[in-house]
């Protein structure tokens, strides 16, 4: 009888992401950049009602305490790109899979708009396309060429900006250099005004992703889940008595 | 239905030919771009990455813009830019939904729907200029803060037509530098060295999201939380009616009562130095301002401690009657705990102008309304901004508006002002334009770098139809008699401050200048030839005398000597703070309008805030409509009751409630038009948290989209908490 765990081949990279969740401000930049990069539409007032809204990364804000004694934290969401994703075991025609980078692709053209993968993801990071997106002209023209405008009954996700991955591969290559840290960086983490988000090689040891996730702050979410998830948080420090 | 073959290939030779016919008829500027004949700077598919400087804001990042064929398509920061690090906020990003907005405004309107050119318009704008050169003081320019060369000939020219500047901004900066000319003698933007303190204290500026200089301070600001070289992370309190952005990110929120942070501040520098003398007693204090006297004592002993210590203000100080107070106030806290005060200064004509212009060019808001009600100005142009928007509708600027003869409002897009207006000129954006921007103030990671360049360039051809406002001028001047030296257009201005080609090049890659330089400033500025410029000085505070009395400091000053703020009406101290929209203008943008504000989780919506125990009072709950009366008007809205909000108030986002603003900006409620005009002491200008508010239940339930409980059901130790 054949081993049910599905064995990955793996080249030598598995990308990764570490929020340092003490320094995020929840300024948002990251989900306009992200929006930008994407070629995410906007849905308009009535489908952002239904809880619909397009974001590949949100900020989650959570208040801890009663007034007057309030504190708050932000914590940005995107998907984990999952070790162990719970999107893709569930997928009927392999349109969520795994790549050899480690990444946790979503194929569009597999897709069928099953949905089951975005119910089976705990982390509320699959969005879904109701309806066609619409740009109206010439907001068209901003449509980055590098990556594909997603059509209605398509799940869509967070690919780490996988045409910035490739790019940079490419690159490495015709320069015949390997992949320098810090050399391929997605739209969110370029564009976070406190650095709080780091990306890179976690197989690296020296990366900084890595480095970073060998801090005693790094976890996590609902890592009791068993996803081994590739976005590591970097926890709050929060001081008891300011004063 | 059964094809043969033959049917099938005869079938697709018909509709092939038609698709061919259907391609012949295709216009010329639709066909795809010519491999043969392409201009240099222009390759299929390829991108380019042109250098240039966002306008978006004061701040004055330096952004990288991708290109393709001819499109913009993603604006980015310049990495070793000192103000932005290479760094952008969601506001710089959006600026792209500006370039291509679909309603943009393409050509010439008059009064009345006739379309019109350029000549025309620009001729009725000369002879507009000559007739009030004519009659000094008979012309009112209304627009945002001006920067760099732009800035300065739109000042120059307006000097030559004898017309009066009003800077109409919320929340603006005039209380800021009013309040640094008190303590300084300069009326330049304070700039707060985050990075470098250790034990920060905040009085209720929300300088990470919507501050003088976000993008920058929020770096120093992940630098001052985990920055490497850092031996501990910093600490941040905050002292605050509302929690903003900035105050969620500190260690302790603290509410106070509306308009009383200046008092926290006076009484924490009288503690942390004695010889400050307070002749108020703390029992009074802790009155006024609803902190406890043992959090004051506590935490002076523990800014004394502290190697580093910053106290920060902000617009949201100045808001109120007493907002000058507030701020000098909070700066003398600054120079009690540090010794000095620093300032920055993204507005190079400040050097010119100053508060109190000797030119007498610029005008308080409550001078531009005397002088409108009297009827003085003959002739209105709005330059930039959205005047009946901002302004309450007491002040009835409509009416006021309409009482001139001839009114010229240049914008990218309709609004509710050019719906008053005989002449609409289309304009164009950042990204189609010229412009530069000269900024002082101690940056960099040591606070090494005193002055920065930015230039800014057109990263696209501008949308037919459309031009940029100081190029609109200076033809407006060459059709009249004032246009001796300013130069024939803005690029041509510019061009001229350098005197080296290389270097005018370099700028353009790089897209400016900051230390170190490879020349000195002189070459940059034309030796100081050029009659806009004056000579850039960067000087280091003077150490102030130790034991200051506040109270004398304050009296020796123009800064009125009272504390008190000042509200009308009765009921909760109405806030109308800034959200995603700015001050309204990026209502019209999908993507800041689905953007969530960042505590609320709220999109495509305003809302009112209540405190819980208000809430509770009145029986709200999240959704249901309540209604706000003020003296001047009534807002209805659904409520979010906001757990960190004190109870004497109430607070309203800024940027809904358009009603000429395009698809995506018509809807909701402005908090702005409800407002009594209160003023602020010292500088004319309105007090925007100044009106008191009643506040009821409809019994209605209103439509609130928020996204913040959907992780509600996980226990908190599974997150990053």
């Amino acid at each position: 009888m054949t081993d049910p765990k599905i064995e990955y081949q793996w080249d030598g990279t598995q990308w990764g992401m570490v929020v340092d969740v003490d320094r995020c401000i929840g300024c948002e930049a990251c989900m306009i950049a992200c929006q930008s990069e994407n070629n995410i539409p906007s849905i308009g007032e009535d489908q952002a009602a239904m809880g619909r809204i397009m974001d590949w990364i949100h900020l989650e804000r959570f208040y801890t305490g009663e007034y007057p004694e309030v504190t708050a934290e932000f914590i940005p969401m995107l998907c984990q790109q999952c070790g162990n994703a719970p999107c893709e075991s569930v997928c009927p025609v392999f349109a969520s899979v795994h790549t050899t980078d480690g990444l946790n692709a979503q194929v569009y053209n597999r897709c069928v708009g099953t949905r089951f993968c975005a119910n089976n993801c705990p982390y509320h990071v699959r969005k879904f396309n109701y309806y066609p997106p619409t740009w109206p002209s010439p907001l068209e023209q901003q449509l980055n060429p590098d990556v594909t405008a997603r059509k209605s009954g398509v799940m869509e996700k967070c690919t780490f900006c996988v045409q910035r991955i490739r790019k940079g591969e490419m690159e490495a290559r015709l320069d015949g250099e390997p992949i320098h840290d810090g050399q391929i960086r997605t739209a969110c983490v370029q564009s976070c005004p406190t650095q709080a988000l780091i990306f890179g090689d976690l197989n690296d040891p020296d990366s900084a992703v890595s480095k970073h996730a060998r801090s005693h702050r790094a976890m996590r979410v609902l890592e009791e889940k068993n996803t081994d998830a590739h976005v590591i948080y970097l926890r709050a420090e929060r001081i008891e008595n300011a004063f | 239905m059964d094809i043969t073959r033959r049917e099938f290939l005869q079938w697709t030779l018909v509709t092939g030919a038609a698709v061919t016919l259907a391609g012949c008829a295709t216009p010329p500027h639709q066909a795809l771009v010519s491999q043969l004949e392409l201009p240099e700077y222009r390759l299929p598919g390829e991108a380019r990455w042109y250098a240039s400087a966002c306008q978006e804001c004061a701040s004055g990042c330096g952004v990288s813009v991708r290109v393709i064929d001819g499109r913009a398509k993603k604006i980015e920061g310049i990495p070793e830019h000192p103000v932005n690090h290479g760094k952008l906020c969601a506001k710089g990003h959006s600026a792209l939904q500006a370039l291509y907005h679909p309603e943009r405004l393409t050509s010439v309107t008059r009064r009345g729907g006739q379309s019109s050119g350029w000549d025309d318009a620009v001729k009725a704008l000369g002879s507009q200029l000559d007739a009030a050169a004519a009659k000094k003081g008979s012309m009112l320019w209304i627009t945002r803060s001006l920067h760099g060369t732009q800035g300065a000939v739109m000042a120059a020219l307006a000097e030559r037509a004898g017309a009066k500047l009003w800077v109409l901004e919320f929340p603006g900066t005039v209380s800021q530098r009013a309040a640094m000319k008190s303590l300084v003698g300069k009326a330049e933007l304070p700039y707060y060295p985050i990075q470098e303190a250790d034990y920060i204290v905040n009085f209720g500026s929300d300088f990470l999201f919507t501050g003088n200089s976000p993008v920058h301070d929020a770096w120093a600001y992940g630098e001052f939380r985990q920055g490497k070289k850092r031996d501990r992370r910093g600490t941040l309190v905050s002292f605050s009616p509302r929690m903003n952005l900035t105050d969620s990110n500190s260690d302790k929120w603290i509410p106070v009562r509306p308009g009383s942070e200046g008092w926290v501040a006076a009484v924490l520098a009288s503690l942390v130095n004695p010889s400050n003398r307070l002749s108020v007693p703390l029992e009074t204090v802790s009155k006024i301002t609803g902190v406890e006297r043992d959090t004051f004592e506590r935490l002076a002993e523990r800014l004394r401690r502290a190697q580093r210590p910053l106290a920060i203000a902000g617009a949201q100080n100045g808001a109120y009657s007493n907002g000058v107070w507030n701020i000098a106030m909070i700066q003398t806290l600054n120079r009690t705990l540090s010794g000095k005060l620093e300032s920055f200064e993204p507005d190079l004509l400040t050097q010119i102008s100053g508060m109190k212009p000797s030119a007498n060019l610029f005008v308080s808001t409550q001078e531009a309304i005397a002088g409108l009600e009297q009827g003085k100005f003959e002739t209105i142009w709005v330059l930039d901004g959205n005047p009946r928007y901002l302004l309450p509708k007491k002040i009835n600027f409509e009416a006021l508006f309409s009482k001139a003869k001839n009114k010229v409002v240049f914008s990218n897009y309709v609004n509710e002002t050019t719906l008053l207006a005989d002449w609409v000129l289309p304009t164009q954006t950042w990204l189609e334009s010229w412009g530069d921007r000269l900024i002082r103030g101690p940056f960099g990671e040591k606070s090494e770098v005193a002055s920065v360049y930015n230039l800014q360039q057109p990263v696209v051809i501008g949308r037919d139809g459309t031009m940029s406002v100081p190029d609109i001028l200076l033809m407006a001047a060459g059709k009249s008699s004032l246009n001796g030296g300013l130069g024939e257009n803005l690029h041509a201005v510019l061009k001229s401050h350098f005197s080296d080609e290389s270097e005018w090049e370099n700028s353009l890659l790089r897209g400016g200048a900051w230390e170190p330089f490879s020349i000195e400033w002189e070459a940059y500025l034309g030796k100081n030839t050029h009659p806009l410029y004056p000579p850039p000085t960067v000087k280091k505070e003077a150490k102030a005398p130790s034991g200051i009395n506040i109270w004398e400091l304050l009296k020796k000053s123009s800064v009125a000597d009272s504390g008190e703020a000042k509200f009308s009406g009765e009921g909760k101290v109405l806030i109308p703070f800034v959200s995603n929209l700015g001050d309204g203008s990026l209502a019209n943008r999908p993507w800041m309008q689905e953007l969530r504000d960042p505590l609320t989780t709220t999109v495509w919506t305003h809302w009112v805030e209540l405190s819980y125990s208000v809430a509770k009072e009145l029986g709200v709950e999240r959704g249901d409509m309540v209604r706000l009366t003020s003296a001047n008007g009534t807002l209805t809205g659904p409520a979010y009751p906001n757990i960190a909000l004190h109870p004497d108030a109430v607070a309203v986002p800024v940027g809904q409630g358009h009603f000429s603003y395009g698809m995506y900006a018509n809807r909701g409620e402005n908090p702005l038009s409800i407002l009594d005009p209160v003023w602020q002491e010292g500088t004319g200008e309105l007090a925007w948290v100044g009106t008191r508010v009643k506040v009821e239940k409809t019994g209605d339930k209103g439509r609130l989209i928020t996204f913040d409980n959907r992780w509600d059901s996980y226990p908190k130790e599974f997150m990053p908490l």
